[in-house]
């Protein structure tokens, strides 16, 4: 078969099997038809790989018809299982028998010239040649139907047999040696220089270069045990969190605006980064970073960071892409980001494209579209809120006791239920098709609130029982005006055009949320006078109604939001949606009409109350943070062919076809808490293994699969499947990802050096050398020159803008060009304004899951090193430190080579850094004050030795 | 190598051919080309061309060697430039006779004529508003084709698909994919550049991008100034950096010898790159050597501002195509009316952004032609949507990406004709109507690459410029 053959069949399969032009797979199908081929023509004693070979045929040729679609499926006949291409067909025979060809009707039926009688049928491109030998082939070796490696459970291999035991110091070193054994090669012949072993670890472990007294100590010593409590050391620092929090960031696409054309700002995304260098510091168990991604604010309280509950900023993972402003179809811009969101979930946690199954079955790995769509109901009943966490541990406690004695008073007061009683018994059939607030909102009873404000009677992110029970209002100033919080209708679908709010309140927010799209609140565009913001007045107490018009979004989902940020008040007293512009006459029971009666026996009974409300106040106020929470349990539909106007078969929350049977049990919720127990549970192989590959990748500069995020058909095999498992076996038992470095960096094969010229592909190999990343190198540049601020956390330091950095939402004033000297993870990650100097060298767009970084070789790199602002400033400033210090300049060279190479310099290097001084200082003879002609040789020193390739290269 | 015959498939998932494997694998012929394209970055990345190209030849014969990509950012009106209608002046000020299409701001007015007089030009007859005065004396060398349409009615969705054939950030701009494929004649200087006059597109830099191409053929945006483009001018005396340049040298090659690692050396010969476009860039950016008829025919002085600004990137642009590099786009001034973004008062705005623009095109072409150079230059001047024939309000226009004006010059375009028409009113294409794909397939197909067959694997995909999509504008090629 030729390639070009090979070619014209990929098209052909393509054309034919995609309907939605979703036909991007021809050259993928290409590559497969083209190996399939050679592989059959070429290599006959092979068995046939059902997997890589066969499956492929199936899924484009087959299963439109005879697929895992029980709507679409012909003739009961299905090739996705073995039970189901095994079974007796209608006509009393099978359409596959196992080793017997004669019998398995399948192949007749494909070879067929009669184009009737010829499957797949007329319309459709018959099978070539090679295609029918493979399948004749499989049929014959017993048409085994193997799952994907990737879905193959976690297997215990013992380590194998080495001919070179003496190399091998751990279980590690074993299976990396017997994969260098199988293909003729023998154990690495040396080790690191303990200098360029340390160089390494550190900054493996923590992103910066190794101090010059561990250098000059460990060079000294070189034993295990020093080795041993370096590593230690290094895990205890804080820079460990910030480099391990940084690689996650990257699967994350984590940025701090939302790009588009106006790039606003997350304001609070920030929080989201603290939250994970602290995660990574603490060495949280994985399962539980990752249930906390997904669902930390329905989680109990975790205490970290100085705050009584931590967890529910990790949901602002789900919230971290990039957002659209003014979307002409909001419910299809709702699809776009769910699909962003299952994209980076899939590439994460279970290295699979699962967003491909968007519009079709995966092509390849066997992830039915329905897996798709029951990840998107998860995502779509999960809202973005801008809520309020405890930032003071004793508030929990405060908000409890004032709700109790509030609640005590209120219920002494017989007035107020006399009150309470006539103002429920509100008309029916008054107005035509008034909807009031019992009716919309399922009985008022279940708004959810985040911060004290609203909260009556549970904890933050909660659900809370009746709210608008006891006074028939939903009130934010009902325990004290000062409390901040926000409270949040259930959701319900717009079916009448216009919704009238019945409310009183000051400098306060209530707006309605359409699809979950929120960025009208940076820009209205489309969304008009959707989002009121109430004026400041005084006294609070006017009754008025509020009507939106929603004509626009008939048919969509929505919810109410009411927002009191400290200092306001919002009451709302009823909601009432109907085709009429003007609101129901309420007079007959709206609240206001007694309100002040009301109210006196309120505020009276209220003073019982004060202490615990004084407590409450006094404490420190909630912090805003972008987070989840729960917005409904309606099971998605499929979007056939991925248009979000044509809907199939409701697809049932956090059931996952592709990890096989599961629990009958309809989810809680979102299905969020669900979705993270399969993501963490034992039986699954994937977050296991794909933590430890990227562990193993981070730490080796190449992963045992060299494609992180996709573990599926198109992504690389592991060199060593049993070596990965068995990683990813301890990352299971151990949920520890420190104790999976410390391990890693243990072996043998850590500190083995490369021998040149060798680079297999399926054997484990020592890499000669490794680009640090764009942070290490920004970093330890600050390091050198001492001007490295080693705080922790905190809001980004604003980027610094150069004059060819332009565009729309470019931030009024540049920050510092040194970044005020803060670790590269604390400069502000701007979608349209990327750190430039970082890009050289290949940070990552925050655009998709980046589990591997390119390292690149461009002459930005170069330009950067010798002209930015950025280098040149630290240069200086090194200079002036190194000055300020009375030594020879021997002594300072030998300094600034430990502080750059991790070495002392050889006797000719040191000679040549003399000759450039020298050099620089006669150039500037005319210069009379000699420490600002030393300063001006040095900072020339120090940026010649920043351009150097040892620099920024790892051993 | 360990090419392992019983990793059958590990060809293709891995990289355990070398080039030459790879040719005697598959015997020549449809080979080599199919296989750098196949194995994208994994044959680019085990054995790099010195210049980064994925294409030992072009696919088929090449018509033009560079691009020079004229962004008209906001989207000029079809109706008041290049695709007339006398329709629209029967109904001015009544209601549209035709059903609309949800619009970006959803405030739809009356029928609005254009209020610019149209005139044939040349030989061709081409008709052009007056809004154009100097490109419509070039009219026998346009071919424009009205019936462009995009996906999307929003500026960033829409520049990102016409920049790199996906609505979403992160793709490859298609000057990044002309670099990857064929690499630049130059190499003191990046094969894709990007002149900013002063409106980077909505969507920001990653019109631009690499996308998951590797970085080297990110657009490096320069400025029509004497710093054209970040670090490259030498910050200090060039005795200065010699010295430290010799000090790196000798320190480098101590480490390139002891790493033996050819990442080290082809750093170390990209620091050599660096150190010459300090040169380079500075001697490209000095376009006020050019003769003074030149800068008079591009409008140095012209009276307006925006148009200075306009000439000095079409000249700059026409320098880097002399200079071989592969792709060039020229962004627009920022004028008074907001780029062509006329949601209202359209007379005034399009008047400013075409006087911007109107005379350096008509130069750049005019400029390009004298030198030789327009035979071998794909000149696209191509915005991300036209304009509503009915009003916005009531003297504006909204979006229109359902029917719009494009056009090409230069070489292998077939000069001086018309391709497609929309509706009598000018708001959908009705007569062959072309996506953005099919634009970029044939501007790739000008340039000597199959669209089909230039792709990188990326997340697990084969992907191209035109996805899976694109179809040649055949009548655009001569």
């Amino acid at each position: 078969m030729t390639l070009r053959k090979a070619y014209d069949d990929s098209l052909s399969i393509a054309k034919h099997f995609c309907h939605n032009g979703c036909v991007r797979c021809v050259p993928t199908i290409f590559a497969f038809v083209a190996c399939s081929s050679i592989a059959a023509t070429a290599y006959r004693e092979e068995k046939v790989d059902f997997d890589r070979e066969v499956r492929p045929i199936l899924v484009a040729n087959c299963y439109m018809c005879h697929g895992p679609h029980d709507e679409a499926r012909k003739a009961g006949l299905r090739f996705d299982s073995h039970a189901g291409a095994t079974a007796i067909l209608r006509n009393g025979r099978h359409a596959i028998v196992p080793f017997n060809l004669d019998q398995s009707e399948i192949l007749q039926r494909i070879a067929q010239t009669d184009i009737e009688q010829r499957m797949p049928p007329a319309g459709h491109d018959p099978l070539t040649p090679a295609q029918i030998a493979t399948l004749r082939k499989w049929i014959q070796e017993g048409a085994v139907y193997t799952p994907p490696s990737a879905f193959q459970a976690l297997r215990q291999t013992p380590p194998p047999n080495v001919k070179d035991q003496t190399w091998c110091e751990s279980e590690i070193d074993r299976f990396v040696l017997a994969t260098r054994e199988r293909i003729g090669l023998a154990a690495p012949k040396t080790d690191l220089e303990p200098a360029a072993l340390l160089r390494k670890l550190s900054f493996d472990v923590r992103g910066l270069p190794p101090d010059e007294q561990d250098v000059r100590a460990y060079s000294a010593q070189p034993t295990p045990a020093n080795y041993h409590a370096i590593v230690d050391r290094y895990f205890a620092d804080s820079a460990y969190g910030e480099r391990w929090g940084r690689h996650w960031l990257d699967l994350a696409r984590y940025a701090e605006t939302l790009g588009h054309e106006f790039d606003y700002e997350m304001p609070d995304a920030w929080r989201y980064r603290d939250y994970v260098i602290d995660a990574m510091n603490h060495d949280l168990p994985l399962d539980q970073f990752v249930t906390e991604q997904i669902a930390g604010d329905l989680l109990p309280p975790r205490a970290a960071m100085n705050l009584p509950n931590v967890a529910p900023i990790a949901t602002a993972w789900w919230f971290l892409g990039p957002a659209v402003h003014a979307p002409i179809d909001v419910r299809q811009d709702e699809a776009d980001r769910i699909a962003g969101s299952i994209d980076v979930l899939g590439r994460s946690f279970f290295g699979l494209t699962v967003a491909c199954a968007r519009c079709h079955d995966h092509k390849f790995d066997p992830i039915p579209t329905a897996d798709f769509y029951s990840l998107s109901g998860v995502v779509r009943n999960t809202r973005r809120v801008s809520g309020f966490v405890d930032t003071d541990p004793r508030a929990a406690g405060f908000l409890l006791s004032a709700i109790e004695a509030f609640n005590a008073t209120q219920r002494s007061s017989d007035v107020d239920t006399n009150i309470l009683a006539t103002l429920r018994t509100r008309p029916e059939g008054q107005f035509l098709a008034v909807k009031a607030i019992d009716d919309l909102f399922d009985d008022g009873e279940s708004w959810s609130v985040s911060g004290p404000a609203f909260a009556q009677g549970a904890n933050n992110n909660r659900v809370i029982s009746s709210p608008t029970a006891q006074s028939g209002t939903i009130n934010s100033a009902k325990l004290d005006p000062r409390l901040v919080g926000s409270a949040r209708s259930t959701t319900t679908t717009i079916d009448h055009r216009y919704l009238h709010i019945r409310l009183s309140g000051s400098d306060a927010i209530v707006r309605v949320i359409i699809d979950n799209y929120w960025l009208d609140e940076r820009n209205a565009l489309l969304f008009e006078g959707l989002l009121r913001r109430l004026p400041h007045q005084d006294p609070p107490g006017e009754w008025r109604t509020e009507t939106l018009d929603l004509v626009r979004f008939k048919g969509e989902r929505m919810y109410i939001e009411l927002i009191d940020e400290g200092g306001g008040s919002i009451e709302v007293d009823w909601i009432a949606a109907s085709d009429e512009p003007a609101p129901p006459d309420s007079e007959s029971w709206d609240i206001d009409r007694i309100s002040d009666a009301a109210l006196a026996v309120d505020v009276a009974s209220r003073t019982a109350a004060q202490d615990a409300i004084e407590n409450l106040v006094a404490c420190t106020a909630p912090m805003r943070a972008m987070i989840a929470e729960e917005g409904g349990n309606q099971d998605e539909p499929i979007h056939i062919r991925g248009a979000s106007n044509s809907l199939g078969q409701a697809i049932p929350r956090a059931r996952l076809q592709m990890l096989g049977a599961q629990s009958a049990e309809t989810v809680e919720g979102s299905g969020r808490i669900a979705l993270a127990q399969l993501l963490t549970d034992e039986k699954n192989p994937f977050l296991w293994r794909t933590t430890a590959n990227r562990v193993w990748l981070k730490l080796f500069g190449r992963g045992i699969v060299e494609t992180p995020d996709d573990f599926g058909q198109l992504g690389t095999p592991p060199w060593s499947a049993e070596l990965l498992d068995a990683l990813a076996l301890q990352l299971m038992r151990e949920r520890s990802i420190k104790s999976l470095i410390r391990t890693v960096v243990r072996s043998h094969a850590y500190r083995a050096a490369a021998d040149s010229g060798e680079s297999p592909s399926m054997a484990w190999s020592p890499l000669s050398v490794r680009r640090l990343d764009a942070e290490s190198i920004r970093d330890s540049m600050l390091f050198a020159s001492s001007r490295l601020d080693r705080t922790v956390g905190g809001a980004s330091v604003p980027a610094y803008l150069t004059n060819h950095m332009q565009g729309r939402g470019r931030p009024g004033e540049s920050g510092p060009v040194d970044g005020s000297g803060r670790r590269s993870l604390y400069l502000a990650v701007r979608r349209n304004f990327l750190d430039p100097f970082l890009q050289a060298f290949d940070a990552p767009v925050p655009s998709v899951t980046c589990g591997r970084r390119h390292s690149s070789n461009v002459p930005a790199q170069s330009l950067a090193l010798m002209n930015s602002d950025l280098v040149r400033t630290i240069s200086e400033h090194w200079a002036k430190q190194i000055v300020g210090e009375p030594e020879s300049d021997k002594s300072r060279i030998e300094s600034m080579w430990y502080a750059l190479f991790s070495r002392p310099p050889r006797s000719d290097e040191s000679e040549m850094a003399l000759q450039f001084l020298d050099s620089e200082r006669k150039l500037n003879s005319n210069t009379t004050d000699l420490l600002s002609r030393d300063r001006v040789a040095y900072a020339a020193l120090a940026q010649s030795l920043f351009a150097t390739k040892e620099f920024i290269f790892l051993r | 190598m360990s090419h392992q015959p019983h990793h059958h498939c590990g060809r293709f998932r891995a990289t355990p051919l070398t080039r030459r494997e790879m040719l005697s694998a598959v015997g020549g012929g449809f080979g080599m080309l199919a296989f750098s394209a196949l194995f994208g970055r994994n044959s680019i990345a085990s054995s790099p061309l010195s210049d980064g190209r994925a294409l030992l030849a072009p696919h088929i014969p090449a018509r033009a060697r560079s691009v020079i990509f004229l962004y008209m950012d906001g989207g000029p009106s079809q109706v008041d430039t290049f695709d007339p209608k006398p329709r629209l002046v029967d109904l001015d000020g009544k209601p549209f006779p035709m059903a609309l299409s949800p619009t970006q701001f959803n405030n739809n007015g009356a029928t609005l004529a254009s209020p610019w007089k149209f005139a044939r030009h040349g030989q061709s007859g081409l008709e052009v508003s007056e809004l154009f005065p100097h490109v419509a004396k070039l009219s026998d060398e346009l071919c424009v084709i009205r019936s462009m349409t995009s996906d999307f009615a929003e500026h960033t969705n829409a520049n990102y698909f016409l920049h790199t054939g996906s609505s979403i950030a992160g793709r490859p701009s298609m000057g990044a994919w002309s670099s990857y494929g064929l690499g630049s004649d130059n190499q003191n200087l990046p094969g894709f550049v990007v002149i900013d006059g002063g409106l980077i597109p909505p969507g920001g830099l990653d019109c631009f991008s690499a996308g998951f191409l590797p970085a080297r053929y990110q657009g490096s945006v320069i400025l029509p100034q004497a710093e054209a483009m970040a670090n490259a001018t030498l910050q200090e005396s060039h005795d200065s950096q010699q010295r430290k340049r010799a000090l790196i040298a000798q320190l480098d090659s101590q480490y390139a010898h002891e790493t033996n690692s050819e990442a080290v050396e082809s750093a170390i010969r990209n620091h050599e790159l660096a150190y010459r476009m300090q040169s380079s860039v500075p001697e490209l950016a000095a376009i006020d050597g050019e003769s003074d008829e030149t800068k008079a025919l591009y409008g140095f002085e012209a009276p307006d501002a925006t148009t200075r600004i306009y000439a000095r990137e079409c000249c700059l642009a026409r320098r880097l195509v002399d200079r071989g590099v592969r792709f060039v786009e020229v962004t627009c001034p920022r004028t008074i009316g907001d780029r062509w973004d006329q949601h209202d008062n359209l007379r005034a705005g399009h008047e400013a952004n075409a006087r911007a623009v109107d005379q350096p095109i008509a130069a750049l072409l005019t400029d390009l032609r004298r030198r030789g150079l327009l035979d071998s230059t794909l000149v696209v001047w191509a915005a991300e949507f036209g304009r509503t024939p009915f009003a916005q309000g009531t003297n504006g226009r909204d979006h229109n990406p359902f029917g719009f004006t494009i056009w090409m010059a230069g070489g292998g375009v077939r000069a001086g004709t018309v391709i497609g028409s929309t509706d009598e009113f000018g708001y959908r294409a009705v007569d062959k109507p072309y996506k953005i794909h099919d634009l970029h397939a044939t501007m790739m197909h000008l340039l000597g690459v199959d669209h089909h067959r230039l792709t990188f694997r990326s997340g697990g995909r084969d992907m191209r410029l035109t996805d899976v999509h694109g179809e040649l504008i055949t009548d655009a090629i001569a």
